[in-house]
């Protein structure tokens, strides 16, 4: 009996780049993970923006495309 | 306006010849009205588009004068111009170019405090062009077009990073309702440190940015334009685009508001 069950890991992208997430991980522990900004930006997953309310509730799923981009303000 | 004249017809004729354009969307533009906040690097060249295109009715905002360092890529400007109110200049300029074109110049900046008394300017119909070059600034237009049921054409630039999107306040329909607002996208206590002046920035690069903007208000106007909330990023560097659909905090207040006077109105 295996009692060490590997925790469930799950792949996706970041900003492009593959990541491999280990256990169940909401977005906003994977900014704090990732080491950014979480005042400074906003995210995009799957091709939609996700509001800041719901960055503690919605969590990272296998093959999800994550893009976390600073807000630009020039003209 | 309801008829081109003959010189408007040879004009106009390369717009014309688009099939979902025609001599009815050349009017729709003729007859439209604009009001572009900003005229720096995105708002000098949306001026000039939009009155090539045959815009005749603009309000153009900006406190700002002609700088040195704004010429290389403020195409609109020359140094005979340096210290002089950028509105001032486009205004001349634009008189000069095109015929029976009528422009309101504006030297106040739009703020929070005067923002009710500046929305009486605008009509129903007003376009509205964000070409501003700070976040306060973008937040106080946002809540203007939110609050007025008016279109934003929004666009900025620093650096190498580009962001464009359109939303029509006024849509009747509830899934043109889920596009939320620029503060949904950015709350107000978004901490942000890029503008032009901090972070450089390539003419062209701003140029982009300020064609598409120009774009999407002329489909806008002519009843062409599809991609309402959809936020398009540009990436400068590697010349690539990005697509996300916007969508509305639940949270966001000024959404809330807006809500609930609509409903006001219904009732
Ligand atoms: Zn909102």
């Amino acid at each position: 009996m295996n009692v060490n069950q590997p925790s469930q890991s799950i792949n996706v992208m970041i900003n492009g780049v593959a990541e491999t997430l280990k256990g169940h991980v909401i977005i906003s522990e994977l900014l704090i993970l990732k080491q950014l900004p979480i005042n400074a930006v906003a995210i995009v997953v799957n091709d939609e923006v996700l509001p800041r309310s719901r960055w503690n509730h919605v969590m990272c799923q296998h093959d999800d495309s994550i893009c976390v981009f600073s807000a630009v303000a020039g003209g | 306006m309801n008829a081109l004249t003959d010189k408007q017809y040879i004009q106009y004729s390369r717009t014309m010849l688009l099939n979902d354009i025609g001599e009815t969307g050349q009017l729709a533009i003729i007859n439209s009205q604009v009001a572009i906040i900003g005229l720096g690097g995105l708002g000098q060249l949306v001026v000039q588009y939009l009155a090539a295109a045959g815009v005749k009715h603009f309000m153009l905002v900006d406190h700002d004068v002609v700088a040195l360092d704004n010429l290389p890529r403020q195409l609109l400007y020359s140094e005979a111009d340096i210290g002089q109110h950028k509105v001032s200049v486009a205004k001349r300029t634009l008189s000069r170019l095109y015929s029976n074109v009528y422009v309101n110049a504006i030297t106040d900046k739009l703020t929070e405090t005067n923002v009710i008394e500046f929305s009486k300017r605008l009509n129903t119909e007003t376009l509205v062009f964000d070409c501003t070059d700070n976040f306060v600034a973008r937040h106080v237009i946002n809540q203007l077009c939110v609050n007025q049921g008016l279109t934003l054409i929004s666009a900025a630039i620093s650096a190498y990073q580009g962001q464009l999107f359109c939303i029509d306040f006024g849509a009747k329909l509830s899934h043109e309702k889920q596009h939320g607002c620029y503060r949904c996208l950015y709350p107000v206590d978004i901490d942000i440190k890029q503008t032009c002046s901090q972070q450089g920035v390539l003419g062209p690069a701003v140029g982009v940015m300020a064609s598409m903007q120009a774009l999407v208000g002329l489909q806008h106007i002519c009843n062409t334009f599809t991609q309402y909330g959809v936020l398009l990023r540009f990436d400068a560097l590697t010349l690539q685009w990005h697509q996300a659909k916007m969508n509305r905090d639940q949270q966001c207040t000024l959404c809330q508001q807006a809500q609930l006077q609509g409903y006001a109105h219904e009732c």
